[in-house]
C-alpha cells in the first residue's frame, strides 16, 4: 500500500466530507427571496392580529363581541365564523382555523379545516365574567 | 492533470490520495461561493425593495394604530388632531405649525377620563380623521404647491406626517381605503377615499418596484361615509361586512 493513500471504502467517508463542502458553502452564501417571503408571513400575521383586534373592541360596558360569543356558549347567531372566512376566502384568498382554549389549555371550541404547515397564528386571551373567566382565542390563517 | 488523476486511481485500485481530497474539496468550495457572490453582484436593488416594504409596513401601522399627534403646549401632545382642524379649519398656518403626525385611529372613550386621549384603539378608524387624511384639497391649501420643486410639495409634506421622510431618497406613495373586495371605499358625494401619487396613468400601473402592505379596519361611524360603521355596543354576527382595508403602496 503507498502511502499516504486510502482505500476505495474510505472514499465514501471522502465524498460525505465534500458534499459538506458544498452544502456548507451553499448555506454561508447570500440568500434571495426570503425578505419576500418574510413580509408574506407578516402581512398575514398583521391580518390574523387585526381581525382579534377589531373582534376584541371593548364596548361601554368593557365587553367584546369576543367575550359575549363565548359567553353565549359559542352560539353562531352571535358570532358567525363561517361568514368571516368566507369574505376573508373571497376577497384575500385566506383560509381559516379557529381554536378556543380553557385556561388548562383544553380545546373547548374548533371551527375550520385544520391549519397546514406553515399557517400563521395569532391569539388573544379573552376575560369572561364567568367561570373559568378567561379563555384564550387562537386564529390560524394561511392562503388558498 | 486529469488523465493523471484517472491513472493514479486505476493504478492504485481505487485508492485515491488525501491531498486529492483537500485539493477537490477547496476546489468546489471556492467555485461554490465564488459562484453565489458573483449572482449577489447581479440582482439589483434587492436593499432598495427590502426598504420599501419595510417604508409600506410603517406607514399602514402609523395609520391604523396612532392617533396622530397635534402641539397643545409646549409640553403637551394630543391625538385629536382631527377635531382640532375643525375648529378653524381655515387656519392653514397654525395647522401647518403644531400637527406633527398623523394617525386614524380613535383613542378610548372606555378609560379613565386622565387616560383617554392616551389609549389608542388600534385598527377601530375616526371616520372624522379618515375624512379629513384623504381630502387632498385641504392638504393643498395648508402646503401650497412650491415653484420649482420637482416633485408633489403638497404630498411631500403630507408623507412626512404619516411617517415617510423622503430627506435621503424621494418616495412616491399611494394610501387608499378600500372595501374587502379591492375596490375604493368612497364618501357619500361620490369622492374616492385614495391619497398620494396616481398608481395608475392612461391605464398602466406606475409602480415598477413597490413596497405594499395592507391593514383590516373598521370606522366608528358612517355619516359621511359608503361603508358600514362597526358599533362595539351593538356588533353585528357577521363583522367582517364592516371590515375594510387600508392599503399602502410606496414606491
Amino acid at each position: 500500500m503507498s502511502r499516504g493513500q486510502m482505500y476505495t471504502l474510505e472514499a465514501l467517508l471522502a465524498s460525505l466530507i465534500i458534499f459538506g463542502v458544498v452544502v456548507f458553502a451553499i448555506n454561508s452564501s447570500p440568500k434571495f427571496g426570503t425578505e419576500t417571503k418574510e413580509f408574506t408571513t407578516l402581512q398575514l400575521k398583521k391580518y390574523a392580529d387585526d381581525i382579534l383586534e377589531i373582534l376584541d373592541l371593548e364596548n361601554s360596558t368593557h365587553e367584546s363581541l369576543l367575550s359575549k360569543w363565548i359567553e353565549s356558549g359559542f352560539k353562531s347567531s352571535t358570532l358567525n365564523w363561517t361568514a368571516i372566512e368566507l369574505n376573508l376566502r373571497k376577497s384575500l384568498g385566506v383560509m381559516m382555523h379557529v381554536e378556543v382554549l380553557d385556561p388548562n389549555g383544553s380545546l373547548v371550541y374548533s371551527f375550520g379545516p385544520p391549519p397546514p404547515r406553515g399557517a400563521v397564528s395569532s391569539f388573544r386571551v379573552v376575560p369572561v365574567s364567568t367561570p373559568p373567566y378567561a379563555y384564550e382565542v387562537r386564529l390560524y390563517l394561511w392562503y388558498v | 492533470m486529469f488523465f493523471r488523476i484517472v491513472k493514479d486511481l486505476v493504478n492504485s485500485r481505487g485508492q485515491m490520495s488525501v491531498d486529492l481530497l483537500i485539493a477537490v474539496s477547496v476546489l468546489v468550495l471556492s467555485i461554490t461561493m465564488a459562484s453565489y457572490y458573483v449572482i449577489s453582484a447581479f440582482v439589483p436593488y434587492s436593499g432598495r425593495d427590502i426598504d420599501l416594504q419595510a417604508s409600506a409596513y410603517r406607514v399602514a401601522m402609523i395609520l391604523s394604530e396612532d392617533g396622530g399627534l397635534w402641539v397643545t403646549s409646549k409640553q403637551l401632545l394630543e391625538p385629536d388632531w382631527a377635531q382640532k382642524i375643525l375648529r378653524n379649519p381655515n387656519d392653514y398656518m397654525t395647522i401647518r405649525r403644531d400637527l406633527k403626525r398623523i394617525g386614524l385611529a380613535n383613542t378610548s372613550t372606555t378609560y379613565l377620563i386622565k387616560l383617554s386621549y392616551e389609549v389608542k384603539i388600534p385598527c377601530y378608524l375616526n371616520a372624522t380623521k379618515v375624512v379629513l387624511f384623504f381630502n387632498e384639497s385641504l392638504w393643498r391649501n395648508v402646503f401650497p404647491p412650491q415653484p420649482g420643486y420637482p416633485y408633489n410639495y403638497t404630498l411631500d409634506e403630507l408623507a412626512n406626517l404619516i411617517g415617510l421622510n423622503s430627506s435621503i431618497r424621494h418616495y412616491y406613495y399611494n394610501v387608499s381605503l378600500c372595501y374587502m373586495n379591492g375596490s375604493v371605499v368612497t364618501l357619500k358625494n361620490g369622492k374616492e377615499l385614495s391619497i398620494g401619487y396616481p398608481l395608475y396613468v392612461k391605464g398602466r400601473f406606475i409602480p415598477q418596484e413597490f413596497g405594499k402592505f395592507e391593514r383590516i379596519v373598521v370606522l366608528d361611524n358612517n355619516k359621511t361615509i359608503s361603508a358600514y360603521k362597526y358599533d362595539p355596543d351593538n356588533p353585528p354576527s357577521d363583522p367582517s361586512k364592516c371590515f375594510l382595508r387600508l392599503v399602502v403602496y410606496v414606491w
